[in-house]
């Protein structure tokens, strides 16, 4: 079956179709759903909340421009309104700081950490940095986007980066320790 | 150790990160879309049975002067009263439990061929299985009626439910017109898309990712004017959204009461005689409170005035101690010594006195031959249920209630050439009667807040007189205009 007719059948709401599509897009979009959301469990409630909103405005769809682009569209969509709700997304202050250095072990630190480090940012600093440094969307979108100035949207991005980068520090620096420990150990 | 920008650090290892969610979104998501189905296939079904109510209503009407006995019209006005959303109605139970069933069958066979999402092919889909209903034996004796008119309701609700798609299909086109400027930065890729497309069947994926790479920085330009987008319908709706329920406004009607049936609640006598309605003015106060968008429940007060006239009658003043009275009159002092006979060749003469009062040359006063008017004034006090139909500058709205009318008027006067004379008034009309309201509205929208209306009503009085000779089963027609204020 061809991409065409796989959204074809959708329209319809015929059911094997469906499934297909979340068999071939829920892996991308459930990797959105994990980098905007706070865990595990909100962003499956997200994904489930994304595909109902796909279903239902599938039909809408025209074959103009790339189908996975506006699956992820709104997907992004329907987290941000999640979170929109909950929070508000004012820093307090505004501090900028341009790109922040960052000292990194040789030994990689996995995705899956990185991934916990995001999930854990308090979540205006969480959505402004995906949308600027993972989506590639510039300050004026995102503030247009949450509804905030400019420059909170700097100073958001901003205080994720210090927050990740204190995290990632001591992550390697907490391997280091553990590395001349062993080697310690080892030669003792 | 390497120094790396963070953000690189983060691009870099986000970069084609993809993850499997648990099966149990899958499972939630289906859950999720069976509901959504079950309430698509539900919704249709109510309003069918609204419609088959509604019909039912009107369809009585239509049956009734074909019926011969009075126990019909009887079970028929029971009927029309119960009408109005009321399911305790046996019959519609039973269309109930059968609709069900059919529809169970008949689901298996309507997802073969295609699952309609389109509401105008599953209002195909219903209308079917209306046909599959029609064609099924077994029925009581009130569903020969339903079947009779099952047609009739088909067309209405095809009708509506043609309406339904049309305002759909115009609100899709113009969201899809949006997308479509939306799209237009993307126009490069769409040539890109469509050869792609031609050599499908396997490496979809594959494709999609080599999209992927050249679109990324094109897309999130759409993202971001789509949600302006979403916002901006989201505050047209909340602007639309109704926030006034209450409206009120004076209105008026010519009001044309009649009666079906040939018999007379004043005399047997007067049952074979020719009867006229007539038409009268009424006027009041109307209130509504709007539940939802499409439905609103109204009431007011009205002062309505109904009359008819029984023809070929005969009335003089007579003297004589014997003069014979009719029962259901109270007569007026002044008016103790009329008589009034009936001079259609059918009628039952009540005593003797007739015959002597034709032959009585030497009358005081000469016999006049005129009509005699029966006239009785209400006060109306409506109850009723208001859907639009149609909701837009001009719209149209569907009205089916009662009303509680209470009696302050009521004469009965003698009229010939040169004299009317009141006899007195009746003394077998209810204080209080029903009567059950149908009607269909047009209104004008000057704004939001004020719109006229004019709404032709048929009403059907329910318990005029507590004694009448023959069949006398009054109703009036009104065309009722009015203006409405919201507020």
């Amino acid at each position: 079956m061809s991409l065409e007719e796989l959204i074809h059948k959708c329209k319809k709401n015929d059911r094997k179709a469906q499934a297909q599509l979340y068999s071939m897009f829920s892996p991308v979009l459930f990797s959105i759903c994990l980098k905007y959301s706070r865990n595990k469990t909100e962003a499956e409630d997200s994904l489930h909340d994304s595909f109902m909103t796909i279903y239902e405005k599938i039909g809408q769809y025209k074959s103009k421009g790339s189908f996975e682009g506006w699956l992820k569209r709104i997907t992004v969509n329907t987290v941000l309104q999640k979170y929109r709700k909950k929070e508000y997304l004012n820093a307090v202050t505004e501090n900028t700081e341009d790109i922040i250095e960052v000292e990194q072990e040789e030994n990689e630190i996995s995705l899956q950490t990185l991934l916990g480090y995001i999930q854990e940012l308090p979540s205006k600093y969480r959505i402004t940095f995906n949308l600027y440094v993972l989506d590639g969307h510039s300050h004026k979108e995102i503030s247009e986007l949450l509804g905030t100035t400019i420059g909170t949207s700097k100073s958001n991005l901003a205080r994720a980066r210090l927050i990740l980068k204190e995290k990632i520090e001591t992550k390697t620096a907490q391997s280091i320790i553990v590395s001349i420990l062993i080697f310690g150990l080892e030669n003792a | 150790m390497s120094k790396i920008k963070l953000d690189k650090l983060f691009q870099e290892k986000f970069k084609g990160f993809q993850e499997l969610p648990d099966e149990k979104v899958w499972q939630s998501i289906e859950a999720s879309l069976n509901e959504k189905e079950k309430k698509r296939r539900v919704t249709p079904l109510w309003w069918k049975l609204g419609g088959v109510a509604a019909i039912i209503a009107l369809g009585v009407f239509l049956i009734n002067p074909f019926s011969n006995g009075q126990a019909i019209p009887s079970s028929v006005v029971t009927e029309t009263s119960n009408s109005n959303k009321d399911k305790n109605n046996v019959q519609e139970e039973e269309n109930n439990v059968i609709l069900k069933e059919k529809i169970n069958t008949t689901t298996k066979i309507a997802e073969t061929p295609s699952n309609a999402t389109s509401k105008e092919e599953s209002g195909i889909t219903t209308v079917s299985k209306n046909n599959i209903l029609k064609n099924n034996g077994n029925r009581s004796t009130n569903k020969n009626v339903t079947n009779a008119l099952v047609n009739r309701k088909k067309n209405t609700f095809k009708d509506n439910l043609v309406a339904e798609t049309n305002k759909e299909k115009e609100a899709s086109s113009i969201i899809e017109t949006k997308n479509n400027n939306l799209a237009e930065v993307n126009t490069s890729k769409k040539d890109l898309n469509t050869s792609k497309n031609n050599h499908q069947e396997t490496i979809i994926t594959e494709e999609i990712e080599d999209e992927l790479a050249s679109e990324e920085k094109e897309t999130k330009k759409s993202i971001f004017e789509e949600i302006k987008e979403q916002e901006e319908e989201k505050e047209v709706l909340a602007n639309k959204t109704p926030t006034k329920r209450w409206s009120a406004g004076p209105n008026i009607a010519p009001v044309y009461f009649d009666a079906l049936g040939d018999g007379s609640p004043v005399d047997a006598m007067f049952v074979s005689n020719s009867k006229s309605g007539s038409t009268n003015l009424s006027y009041g106060l109307s209130v509504a409170y709007e539940v939802s968008k499409k439905l609103s429940i109204r009431s007011g007060v009205h002062k309505v005035d109904y009359s008819y006239n029984t023809n070929n009658v005969l009335f003089s003043s007579n003297f004589n101690s014997a003069i014979s009275k009719i029962n259901n009159i109270s007569y007026n002092t002044g008016s103790s010594s009329l008589e009034v006979f009936s001079t259609d060749t059918n009628s039952k003469p009540r005593s003797s006195s007739k015959e002597n009062f034709a032959l009585d040359a030497s009358a005081k006063s000469p016999a006049k031959e005129g009509s005699m008017s029966q006239q009785f004034g209400y006060i109306e006090v409506p109850l009723e249920l208001n859907y639009n139909i149609l909701d837009t500058k001009f719209g149209i709205n569907f009205i089916g209630g009662v009303s509680s009318l209470f009696l302050i008027d009521n004469s009965i006067l003698l009229s010939s050439q040169d004299i009317t004379t009141e006899l007195g008034e009746a003394n077998n009309i209810n204080s209080v009667n029903f009567s059950t309201n149908i009607g269909v509205g047009l209104n004008y929208k000057f704004s939001p807040k004020v719109k006229i209306n004019v709404e032709p009503m048929f009403k059907y009085q329910l318990n005029t007189f507590s004694n009448t000779q023959g069949t006398f089963n009054p109703y009036s027609i009104g065309v009722y205009s009015g203006l409405i204020f919201k507020f």
